[in-house]
């Protein structure tokens, strides 16, 4: 799935002011990377949102050659904080009452549930960025080392044991 | 040998799983309106900036901003007359990444160190006596007044109601009968905060300046300096662990108050270091053997939960040489009675860790019970009940 360009064919940029192509272009595939990586709905939604808001003053400002480079950039660190983040607050929540609304509960509890969602999840975090830009925002590994400030062989051991691990899961949870 | 899965079944599965999600109606107008504060309090934060410096060295202006992050410089007040005198440029904190202003009077402010990201000045959250803390508002007068007096004086010799070890402490200011009273319907910022002046060498000698950098990326990094200037132990840096920012929001770990929490001289320094929706966690700080450090339990860096919902809460209390843990949970309900498990620990003050002395638990019937009180809240010097508006 590749991230679609605003210069694509087919994609109108007419009466739109950058910002708002910017938005209509990719917003919907951003949060689906977000999703991927942080495993629910709404705090990938915070985590774009977030992405964007930051990109608007550069874009106003002309300040960044490439805005969908900056945002995908920006979603990879702010999810790969919500992660971190995440698991600080795991290590002190309190125990879930046995009555109480579970997280699931909601409109894309369907999503959280997704078996490769879950897999993805059980995969150390730089690993699913790499597995997740390889293979479903379809980025060549020389990006994918950029983006995640590493080389591109540690991209491919990242993408190797990845793959090993999620078959893995993915076998056992069928 | 299992098979490893191949790129095409990979590919096909991660598309499936997110295609139904869509981007929400409204969700650019929520970026918008987002952009939109974020400039807002920039410009307000530049000229309170400017105002500052030319009010001259005797107020220090506290700037958050968005772009590079914050950076947190707290407890500046050697004056006792200075800790009054504050005022909010904001009536509350502002949504997370939007600059942060006011205006605190006191000494001059000493800036990040070199080396360490810091993109602006932040001092204590703090409130004018006109706002005073919701605990305060809902605490009897006689809560009420004896916090009032302990702002006008150093934390250090502030008097405060303590319990003696073995003994449950009497409920604390904001605390009520009813857990779920035990919130405040509006904590505001703390003033305890504002006038915590790090009386780091004791009663007397020059308060230490205390401010809290982010390693990293301001808004995003777990990872923060504690930068401690005192006149007899130089500059200091501890490093620790909070949520950051951006989880945290607006400030990310801010300084809480100091409390002469173990009863030897010295106050110790409060840090708030990971909010929920409804419990905060607070880490201390103190000077041990001319070094600051922070406090461990158990092995790790302390963290004391404060504050909760209907079905648990927490809160401490400074017993002389004890520090006295609480919490209730919600265990089950029988019959009409809802059941809570009410656990006290008392921990003893030992150089840089809190030993465990005893522990005590109890099972305490009904949601509105008077004995569940005494099992939240903070009773310690000065210190506020919440530091995070909610």
């Amino acid at each position: 799935m590749m991230i679609e360009s605003p210069d694509q064919p087919g994609f109108d940029q007419q009466g739109l002011d950058d910002f708002t192509a910017l938005y209509v272009g990719h917003y919907e595939q951003l949060l689906r990377l977000a999703v991927l990586l942080v495993g629910d709905v709404p705090a990938a939604e915070d985590v774009v949102q977030e992405a964007f808001i930051r990109v608007h003053r550069t874009v106003d400002g002309g300040a960044v050659r490439s805005p969908l480079a900056y945002l995908r950039q920006t979603v990879i660190n702010l999810a790969r904080s919500e992660v971190r983040r995440r698991l600080v607050r795991l290590r002190h929540a309190p125990r879930p009452m046995p009555d109480a609304a579970s997280a699931e509960e909601g409109a894309y509890a369907a999503i959280s549930r997704q078996e490769v969602i879950r897999a993805l999840r059980r995969i150390p975090a730089r690993q699913r960025e790499a597995v997740v830009l390889r293979y479903w925002a379809d980025l060549p590994e020389a990006e994918i080392a950029e983006l995640m400030g590493v080389s591109t062989g540690a991209v491919k051991g990242y993408i190797s044991r990845a793959m090993s691990r999620l078959g893995l899961l993915l076998k056992e949870s069928s | 040998m299992t098979p490893p899965l191949s790129p095409e079944r990979l590919t096909r599965l991660l598309d499936d799983a997110v295609r139904p999600v869509t981007a929400r109606p409204g969700a650019l107008d929520r970026i918008r309106e987002g952009t939109r504060r974020r400039r807002m309090a920039r410009r307000t934060g530049v000229v309170a900036l400017t105002a500052a410096l030319i009010g001259g060295g005797t107020a220090a202006a506290l700037v958050l901003t968005s772009g590079g992050g914050p950076a947190r410089i707290a407890s500046l007040a050697p004056s006792p007359a200075s800790s009054l005198a504050t005022s909010r440029a904001e009536a509350g904190p502002p949504p997370a990444g939007q600059t942060r202003t006011a205006a605190v009077p006191t000494a001059p402010l000493a800036g990040a160190p070199s080396g360490v990201p810091s993109t602006g000045l932040s001092a204590l959250p703090s409130a004018a006596p006109s706002a005073p803390p919701s605990a305060a508002q809902s605490a009897p007068p006689s809560a009420a007044q004896s916090q009032s007096q302990s702002q006008s004086q150093p934390p250090s010799a502030a008097p405060s109601p303590q319990a003696s070890a073995g003994q449950p402490t009497p409920a604390p200011a904001g605390s009520s009968t009813s857990p779920s009273a035990n919130r405040p319907a509006s904590a505001g910022l703390p003033s305890a905060a504002s006038s915590g002046a790090w009386a780091i060498d004791g009663p007397g000698q020059p308060a230490a300046s205390v401010s809290i950098v982010p390693v990293g990326n301001a808004r995003t990094t777990f990872r923060f300096l504690l930068v401690v200037r005192t006149a007899a132990h130089a500059t200091q840096t501890v490093p620790f662990s909070a949520t950051s920012a951006i989880g945290m929001p607006p400030l990310g770990p801010v300084v809480v108050g100091a409390a002469n929490a173990a009863k030897d001289g010295h106050t110790e320094l409060f840090v708030l270091v990971d909010a929920g929706c409804c419990t905060e966690f607070w880490t201390i700080f103190r000077l041990v053997g001319g070094h600051v450090v922070q406090v461990r339990l158990a092995g790790a860096p302390v963290r004391l939960a404060v504050g909760g919902s209907v079905t648990d809460n927490g809160g401490f209390s400074c017993a002389g040489p004890y520090l006295v843990t609480y919490t209730y949970i919600y265990r089950a309900t029988s019959g009409t009675l809802e059941s809570f498990l009410a656990t006290r620990d008392t921990y003893r003050w030992a150089g840089a860790s809190l030993l465990l002395v005893s522990q005590r638990q109890t099972t305490i019937r009904g949601a509105q019970n008077p004995e569940l009180a005494q099992y939240s809240g903070v009773s310690c010097g000065a210190l506020p009940q919440y530091v995070l508006e909610r």
